[in-house]
């Protein structure tokens, strides 16, 4: 097993700041590498909390995870990342995405161009934060975009994927790549496209971190970390493509209830819907030793960080301390 | 008796079920988020210097805990710490 295998962790800021800043020094001394907080209009703001992550960590590396090109254009996502690496020097990442459609839809935006989008948003952070004066024509239009300061430090740049185009182009032009899955039967396919892409590019592989950002749960309890896992699989379940649902089994008609009972907001009948095939394919969840197999599963494929993503266990704490103690030892 | 000397009195086999019993409390309640700010910080502060377990750190556990969580913070005193009489001295303080 490579020794050399980095540990990050999602968090949603959907509570008060001083809570995410709490997890994030938690893990930082359990021994993670990586923060990847995640972008969504109706949370607490992304670059806010990670500004507050900053002044209160010391080495774990930090950035949004992701962020789109749709709702903030990628000259002030550029400025953002920039100013943050001023508080956190050679600590800042930037994961770039699609955006979460349900998100934006509220918003009135239609993504569009969406493989251009990300493909000139990350060439355009890119080039700012290295201190160029640049002028772009295309999705994005700048004439002239320098910042008055300057970033010591370059800021790599992730690409967030699922789809095979999107995957390709992480392998083309992403520092790294966050593939959104939790599973062999889908890291795999994912991983092919990703090399396909930097193969095309004239990348070779390993110069891409290739992480897997998975939802995650653990607890000393299997069924409670099951219990914490349902909510989310319910919901990545009901916004799965059927191609998705086929690769792992999963019955049409089970799928079904599960969307059936969200739109109704029946959470008890949806999360109780859940099934073991969901589990399994769109989560890690269960004691720390089952989820440390899974988590050898991922990394024999050619995983070289592994997201704890949401729910990451019913509770949040301790479930970074059972990482921290019985997971991350056997990586590092 | 004031915060710090109920903080003062938790005996010493009891602090560190008492410091996570707190932040948990915290960590898991909505009327956490609308803690004051001095307060969220002041736990920030402790937590990032690793002395949250302190009876110091415990003290603004306390504080924060009664503020946001009143009555929950006094059973967990009483039953969970099975401090009784401390959960009786942190109900005779006047609410922040």
């Amino acid at each position: 097993m490579n020794k050399l295998t980095k540990f990050g962790i999602e968090f949603v800021p959907q509570e008060a700041y001083w809570k995410t800043v709490f997890y994030s020094i938690q893990s930082e001394r359990r021994g993670f590498d990586y923060l990847w907080i995640t972008d969504h209009f109706n949370n607490r703001n992304v670059y806010a909390t990670l500004a507050a992550i900053a002044i209160y960590t010391n080495r774990i590396k930090m950035g949004p995870g992701v962020t789109n090109p749709f709702l903030s254009h990628p000259v002030v996502t550029a400025q953002a990342v920039a100013s943050i690496n001023e508080m956190a020097p050679g600590r800042v990442v930037c994961g770039m995405g699609a955006g979460d459609a349900t998100t934006l839809r509220m918003l009135g935006v239609s993504p569009r161009r969406v493989l251009a989008s990300v493909r000139e948003a990350t060439e355009m952070i890119r080039r700012i934060t290295a201190g160029e004066n640049v002028q772009m024509k295309g999705v994005f239009s700048v004439a002239g975009a320098k910042l008055n300061f300057k970033v010591k430090e370059r800021i790599p740049i992730y690409v967030g994927a699922q789809g095979p185009k999107m995957l390709a182009l992480a392998g083309a032009i992403g520092d790294g790549v966050l593939i959104n899955a939790s599973s062999k039967k889908d890291i795999e396919p994912a991983l092919s496209h990703v090399r396909e892409g930097a193969a095309e590019a004239g990348r070779k592989t390993d110069e891409i971190d290739v992480a897997a950002y998975t939802s995650f749960s653990v607890d000393k309890e299997e069924k409670k970390a099951i219990e914490a896992a349902c909510p989310v699989v319910a919901f990545i379940v009901a916004g799965s493509p059927q191609e998705i649902l086929e690769r792992h089994g999963i019955p049409q008609a089970d799928a079904q209830s599960v969307r059936d009972a969200l739109g109704r907001k029946d959470w008890g009948r949806a999360f109780s819907s859940v099934t073991s095939e969901m589990l399994s394919a769109f989560s890690i969840c269960g004691t720390p030793d089952m989820c440390s197999e899974k988590i050898i599963t991922l990394l024999k494929l050619g995983v070289t960080q592994f997201v704890v993503g949401s729910p990451i266990g019913p509770n949040v704490r301790k479930s970074i301390d059972a990482i921290g103690e019985r997971i991350l030892p056997q990586f590092k | 008796m004031t915060m710090k000397e109920i903080a003062q009195s938790i005996p010493e086999e009891k602090l560190v079920d008492a410091w996570k019993s707190l932040v948990d409390l915290l960590l898991t309640s909505s009327k956490a988020n609308r803690m004051p700010v001095e307060m969220s910080k002041a736990i920030l502060s402790y937590w990032q210097r690793g002395t949250l377990n302190s009876r110091e750190g415990i003290q603004q556990l306390l504080e924060a805990a009664v503020y946001a969580e009143r009555e929950k913070a006094m059973s967990l005193l009483s039953e969970k710490l099975m401090l009784p009489l401390l959960a009786e001295m942190l109900a005779k303080l006047e609410r922040r």
